[in-house]
């Protein structure tokens, strides 16, 4: 229960000033300028276009620098703002086949057509914090470009059928989370619209989980790709598709194992990562757990967290969760006030009715079941899965 | 060659919307829209500033006189999509009230979803809010007695067909009666009094 | 380039999408608006959802939205549309009002020499020297024969 309390007016007012000093800091030093955040904090501003689900930089620039660096905030600022937009449409779907490759490298083989380009990537650094401000060096050109046709690596298995083929079928107009509510099961083209939306830091938990045992997952990273790819729309008053602009996509093609079942030959499966800008971690991640929520497609068993569609999904939104926690700081003064005076009459009763030595935990119990009902809303309580009732985890080595 | 729309569109349809939500908060009253914009026949300028507003991409329509010009502008300007059948439209334009479809034609939605029911706009020839010949009184949520008010121009059967949906609360349809400047809404929770 | 203009439109429409906003202000300093230009649809900046596939290949899925900012003119008997990604409103301005003059058989050969070709130019730069420097990380493996 939700009860206005009036008040406080000053001291909001105050709150929101010291807010805005705080956010500035130092008057005496520049403010940061968009174009500064936007070119050398990029990878924050992927994060921030890739959660809050809108590719903008200079919007995703002017979130981080109004939320100080708080990301998950600065992603609630792009989301609520992407609210005020009118929809034009769908645009053709992105086809990262014809991506202007900057980085691309593959796990599994080592000689593939067009090279492994390693591109912008923290992989080879020292990783040791470097003190000197020095200036970058300014990367000679080859003398020739990549080529212009780069093929998806995970094709050279397919001439051995050795892999599953991805192929649209009938194309089916595929939900959208912004219009309709999340309902399960919740089936692929819908769990990857989620899991774009879906927190990095929980995605990489997830993931991490299957590699750790908590899922019948064996996975190689089969290709990582990150470049420019065109959006093209077909809008109706043209009757032709034109290319409106390009955006920075990373895309991971995870492989898996996969023994065979439910009718499917022994292959290797796919899992599916797309991220905007530069965000490789977040699209490994998210191709482990896209993978990992096919397994009753896969008749595979389904004990793990992460491949249980409805806790993944439920609970990987940023925006709903950090809501949703946080908003136990808001005034509940009169729900506690209940709390309070249903636990005085239970401590009351206990003291009347129990012969010492009391029954054990009579009065916790009738408390924690009131709090139960009324923190769900109503909503179903969550079921432990196995894994969580004493499963031991395994090890599973690199094979 | 090709009218525009609503000059500011921002503010235009804000406006309206803000009347068209009075309208429907306060049933069988009849009030001027804010913004007429250009129309091509033969949709009315009212009805266009209706469609506008609440009409869009993720919106079917369906024209009951779809002519080429009047989809032409409808879908440059509002972007919205067109259903071909009435069950189909999220919001229906009504041209010519004598010859359209019987209101049973139109979505009702369904009982998780009542909302997913059609909208009809009608444009009628005239609406008169006075105890004149033909007038109906009209009572329910948002009407503080009742409501007298005459629209000319319906089918002959139309207030048996939309009492006959009342039955089906909360499923329904939610109609727009325009008449120059003139809106009025009969939301499906407004009911029509006996004689 | 095919010079038809029903089929070279998509493509000078989407050069002038893909200018950098600068250089389009600059190329079309040069050209006067027609005098009966009218704004049939103001400039207006909204989202288009962006469609992905499933393993790249696969069904559609939506993957997110982008900031489109889109424009419609009339202009010297033409209508000229556009569509450019983020907020720049005045950028959709100026492609709309390319595109129209574009249209115009008396406008075409200049706009089409001073504003497409250099935003072509500049935009096959860009891409080019991109693709260069990324070649530039390139790997070249040696494979070391053991055991022989």
């Amino acid at each position: 229960m939700y009860v206005a309390v009036k008040g406080g007016e000053q001291a909001i007012a105050r709150s929101l000033e010291l807010l805005a000093e705080a956010r500035r800091g130092d008057a005496a030093v520049p403010e940061l300028e968009l174009a500064q955040i936007r070119g050398q904090l990029r990878l924050g501003v992927a994060r921030v276009m890739q959660e809050g689900s809108l590719y903008d930089e200079e919007l995703a620039a002017l979130a981080i620098r109004q939320a100080a660096g708080d990301m998950l905030e600065a992603i609630f600022l792009l989301r609520a703002y992407r609210t005020t937009l009118p929809r034009f449409g769908y645009t053709l779907p992105l086809d990262t086949t014809a991506m202007r490759v900057r980085r691309r490298v593959s796990g599994t083989f080592k000689d593939i057509p067009g090279g492994q380009v390693l591109g912008p990537t923290y992989d080879y650094t020292q990783r040791l914090l470097d003190f000197d401000t020095a200036v970058a060096a300014e990367v000679a050109p080859a003398d020739v470009p990549l080529p212009s046709d780069m093929p998806r690596v995970l094709d050279l298995l397919d001439a051995e059928a050795l892999i599953e083929r991805i192929e649209p079928g009938s194309d089916p107009e595929p939900v959208d989370l912004t219009r309709e509510p999340l309902m399960f099961p919740a089936d692929r083209a819908t769990r990857l619209q989620n899991l774009s939306r879906g927190d990095e830091g929980f995605l990489l938990g997830m993931a991490y989980s299957t590699q750790r045992g908590y899922a019948e997952s064996h996975p190689f990273a089969g290709e990582i790709r990150m470049g420019e790819v065109d959006v093209v729309i077909c809008p109706e008053e043209l009757g032709f598709v034109i290319e409106i602009g390009s955006i920075v996509l990373t895309e991971c093609q995870m492989i898996n194992q996969f023994h065979g079942g439910n009718g499917v030959p022994p292959q290797f499966t796919r899992g599916y990562g797309l991220t905007m800008g530069e965000g490789e971690r977040k699209a490994m991640a998210m191709a482990l757990v896209d993978r990992a929520l096919r397994c009753d497609e896969l008749a595979e068993p389904n004990h793990a967290p992460a491949q249980n569609q409805e806790f993944v999904l439920s609970h990987s939104d940023s925006v709903e969760a950090s809501g949703f926690v946080q908003h136990l700081k808001l005034p509940h003064y009169v729900d506690f006030q209940a709390e309070l005076s249903l636990l005085r009459t239970l401590a009351a009763q206990h003291a009347r009715h129990a012969p010492p030595p009391a029954p054990q935990g009579e009065a916790g119990r009738g408390c924690s079941g009131s709090e139960g009902t009324s923190l769900q809303d109503g909503l179903t309580p969550p079921q432990p899965s196995p894994a969580s009732q004493g499963r031991e985890p395994t090890e599973v080595c690199g094979t | 060659m090709m009218l525009a729309a609503f000059a500011d569109p921002v503010f235009d349809s804000q406006r309206s919307f803000r009347e068209l939500l009075q309208a429907m908060a306060r049933p069988a009253m009849p009030r001027p829209l804010p913004v007429l914009p250009p129309a091509p026949a033969p949709v009315a300028p009212a009805a266009m500033a209706i469609m506008l507003t609440l009409c869009d991409a993720t919106t079917a329509v369906w024209l009951q006189q779809p002519e080429d010009e009047a989809i032409r502008h409808l879908r440059f300007h509002a972007g919205l999509k067109l259903a071909d059948r009435p069950q189909d439209a999220d919001f229906a334009l009504v041209t010519d009230p004598a010859s359209m479809p019987p209101l049973d034609a139109f979505a009702r939605g369904d009982m998780r979803y009542p909302d997913r029911s059609a909208s009809l706009i009608i444009q009628v020839a005239a609406i008169n809010p006075a105890p004149v010949d033909g007038a109906h009184e009209f009572a329910g949520p948002g009407i503080r007695e009742t409501e007298t008010v005459a629209i000319d121009g319906l089918p002959a059967d139309f207030w048996q067909q939309r009492a006959a949906l009342a039955a089906l609360l909360p499923l329904g349809i939610d109609l727009f009666f325009v008449a120059g400047q003139q809106v009025l809404a009969l939301p499906r929770t407004t009911r029509l009094l006996e004689g | 380039m095919d010079t038809s203009p029903h089929l070279a439109r998509p493509h000078w429409m989407s050069l002038l999408a893909q200018a950098d906003p600068a250089e389009l202000v600059q190329a079309m300093g040069a050209f006067a608006p027609p005098a009966d230009t009218a704004w049939l649809r103001p400039a207006q900046t909204g989202l288009y959802m962006l469609r992905g596939r499933v393993g790249g290949t696969g069904p559609q899925f939506n993957f997110g939205e982008i900031t489109v900012t889109r424009c419609s003119v009339q202009a010297g008997g033409h209508i000229g549309h556009a569509w450019v990604r983020g907020s720049d409103t005045r950028h959709a301005e100026l492609a709309a009002l390319a595109d129209a003059m574009l249209q115009d058989a008396d406008r075409h050969a200049s706009l089409r020499m001073q504003v497409v070709e250099p935003l072509r130019r500049a935009l096959d730069r860009r891409r080019d020297e991109a693709s260069r420097k990324a070649a530039a990380s390139k790997v070249e493996f040696f494979t070391v024969v053991r055991g022989e």
